[in-house]
């Protein structure tokens, strides 16, 4: 059974549809949920947690009802929000206790919790300071460790690198992919950053507009294609003519020629065709996915060919 | 020795890598769910009403109320020392129980102006609600539990200085017993009134508080709800005539609460009051409605606010 499951799940808010009918299924392990600004992230997470009632549509958490289970299902989920919400004047001990109390622990076990996870989120000396005068980077430590405090078996982050520097990012990530790897607890991203949901997870869900453009884990999107990328200084439009004569289908894009392979045969082709010409020849590889063709090709697409949510919905293999 | 140094560095390296590595431990005690999470806001929330747990600048108001709350408290009982052999208790005690109310109604006003605010703009203006809303708490949940709060707090700002009154009438009685007895027929009195009271103000303040996360805004407006209708209403009065005048009265909530109280104690309120000859039970019944009020406009703020 799948941890998180949607079905035909939307929100409008007024005239605008944030969510349209999505349904997706996540199993366990970390999950990158990518999209633009204003793609549907948020309200998705929102109404996983109960705190938004979803328009139609219905949703399950760890097998319990969004709509009529909230209050169960809230014990066992970690939530880090995307905007400040840190009161100024308590330290990140006595506010990650309350919190802790708050997620129902008894007083005893939130203190030790406490203690725990901010040694584990990276915070010593400075947990028996006011967080009002912590950095951007203690203060999204101490929104990490209050979502953990309970010992979630599912933790829901929403953009966890906001507002830090470079190193910030960094070590965010990785406690991040560590909380997730190594505690066994599902985590959530949801990012706008490519690059970020990248090195963390190893499922993506990729939405836009509302609506999941792509279910799949990390691999499928970023492994090889079925094209060979020829580079040379000049001359591409001569190597791509010799190299249709010779019977492949090929593509000039820019100072490369792509050619579509099949079997070993073009590599052949090429080298021959290279020399015929004395071409100099700068780079040959065997094409990528990025990630970043998703939402392009997403975009571009979208008109003729509009992915259909029931067909896509990502059953992880 | 050198070998046994670095092996000590070696090993106490291992166990900080060690424990940093396996820091991450599951919990598996008890949850105690909604209604430990209840309790545990509702008794954080009673501390912070009088600064507790938080920077000592926050003590200053609440305790500080609390004390000049307690000062009428402390001179009836001085008074009834020196009055007691004095014209065999025929002069009467200026701060009985049944004015102890109106005496520091002042200070509850400048309480709850000072503190419901803090109790829930707080929350709003730093965002922690999405982070309550996200737990077993619901939303009503939290609501109840911060308006719990605030009765409480008023209820320890009225009935300790009277609880002060109580040991004071008693143990400084020449008939101890009697006295004991005497001051035992007017607890129901002093309790119903007291949680009338506190019930109908934290109400009204905390519905007017939570409905903005900026501080002053909610002090100004609290204010305005508990001495404007109190001028308004003694305005009117005078300058109205007529069979229905009289219960203009009714539209300020101190007003209602002190007519109440004095009704408890089988008393006759102060002026203006005391003009309008209003029925007790209308007393009663305006002290419900408005607490009614304050609750539902709580409770509907708390049911729609984002988070």
């Amino acid at each position: 059974m799948a941890l998180i499951s949607t079905r035909d799940l939307t929100k409008r808010y007024g005239p605008v549809t944030a969510l349209d009918n999505l349904s997706i299924e996540i199993e366990p392990g970390v999950i990158g949920l990518v999209g633009a600004n204003g793609a549907g992230k948020t309200t998705l997470i929102k109404i996983l947690l109960g705190l938004l009632e979803p328009t139609s549509g219905s949703a399950t958490v760890l097998d319990h009802d969004v709509r009529r289970e909230g209050s169960t299902i809230r014990q066992f989920v970690g939530y880090m929000p995307e905007h400040d919400c840190l009161p100024p004047d308590v330290t990140a001990t006595e506010f990650v206790t309350h919190m802790g109390r708050i997620s129902g622990l008894p007083q005893g076990a939130a203190r030790e919790r406490t203690a725990e996870v901010l040694r584990h989120v990276g915070l010593y000396e400075e947990r028996y300071r006011q967080i009002g005068g912590y950095s951007t980077g203690m203060k999204q430590r101490v929104k990490l460790a209050q979502a953990l405090v309970h010992d979630p078996r599912l933790l829901l982050l929403d953009e966890p690198t906001n507002g830090l520097d470079p190193a910030g990012r960094d070590e965010m990530l990785e406690l991040v992919r560590r909380t997730g790897t190594e505690f066994g607890i599902t985590v959530v991203v949801a990012s706008h950053l490519l690059g970020e949901i990248e090195r963390v997870c190893d499922f993506l869900l990729a939405i836009d507009a509302g609506r999941l453009l792509r279910a799949a884990p990390l691999a499928t999107f970023t492994g090889r294609t079925g094209l060979l990328s020829v580079e040379v200084e000049e001359g591409a439009p001569d190597l791509a003519a010799r190299l249709a004569a010779a019977g492949l289908t090929v593509r000039q894009d820019g100072h490369a020629v792509l050619v579509r392979l099949e079997d070993e045969r073009p590599y052949d082709a090429v080298r021959d065709a290279v020399a015929d010409l004395g071409l100099a020849l700068l780079r040959v590889e065997q094409g990528r996915h990025r990630l970043e063709d998703l939402f392009r090709d997403g975009v571009e697409e979208e008109p003729t060919a509009t992915p259909a949510p029931a067909t896509t919905t990502g059953a992880r293999p | 020795m050198t070998g046994q140094v670095t092996e000590r560095t070696t090993g106490a390296g291992e166990a900080a890598s060690s424990i940093y590595d396996l820091g991450y431990q599951h919990y598996a005690g008890p949850r105690l769910g909604r209604r430990a999470a209840f309790v545990a806001l509702y008794v954080e929330s009673l501390r912070a009403c009088f600064g507790l747990g938080r920077p000592g600048r926050a003590k200053i108001v609440p305790v500080g109320l609390l004390v000049l709350a307690l000062i009428p408290a402390i001179i009836a009982v001085a008074v009834e020392a020196l009055l007691g052999g004095v014209g065999g208790g025929r002069i009467r005690n200026p701060i009985r129980y049944d004015n102890y109310f109106p005496s520091i109604v002042q200070f509850i006003v400048l309480f709850v102006a000072a503190q419901a605010p803090e109790l829930v703009g707080r929350d709003q203006r730093n965002h922690v609600l999405s982070l309550y809303f996200s737990r077993a708490l619901q939303r009503l949940d939290y609501a109840a539990a911060k308006l719990a709060a605030l009765v409480s707090a008023l209820l320890i700002l009225s009935l300790l200085p009277q609880a002060v009154i109580f040991a004071g009438k008693v143990l400084g009685a020449t008939d101890i017993v009697a006295a004991l007895g005497d001051n035992l027929a007017l607890v129901p009195a002093i309790v119903g009134s007291s949680v009338a009271a506190a019930i109908v103000m934290a109400a009204l303040a905390l519905a007017t508080a939570s409905l903005t996360p900026r501080r002053a805004y909610a002090t100004i407006a609290i204010f305005a709800l508990f001495y404007l209708t109190i001028s308004v209403s003694a305005v009117a009065f005078e300058a109205s005539s007529g069979d229905l005048h009289r219960y203009v009265l009714l539209l300020a909530p101190t007003g209602a609460l002190e007519g109440l109280t004095a009704f408890l104690f089988g008393e006759a309120p102060a002026r203006p009051l005391s003009e309008a000859a209003i029925g007790g039970e209308l007393y009663a019944l305006t002290a419900l409605v408005m607490a009614g009020l304050g609750i539902a406009v709580l409770a509907r703020r708390y049911a729609r606010i984002e988070a």
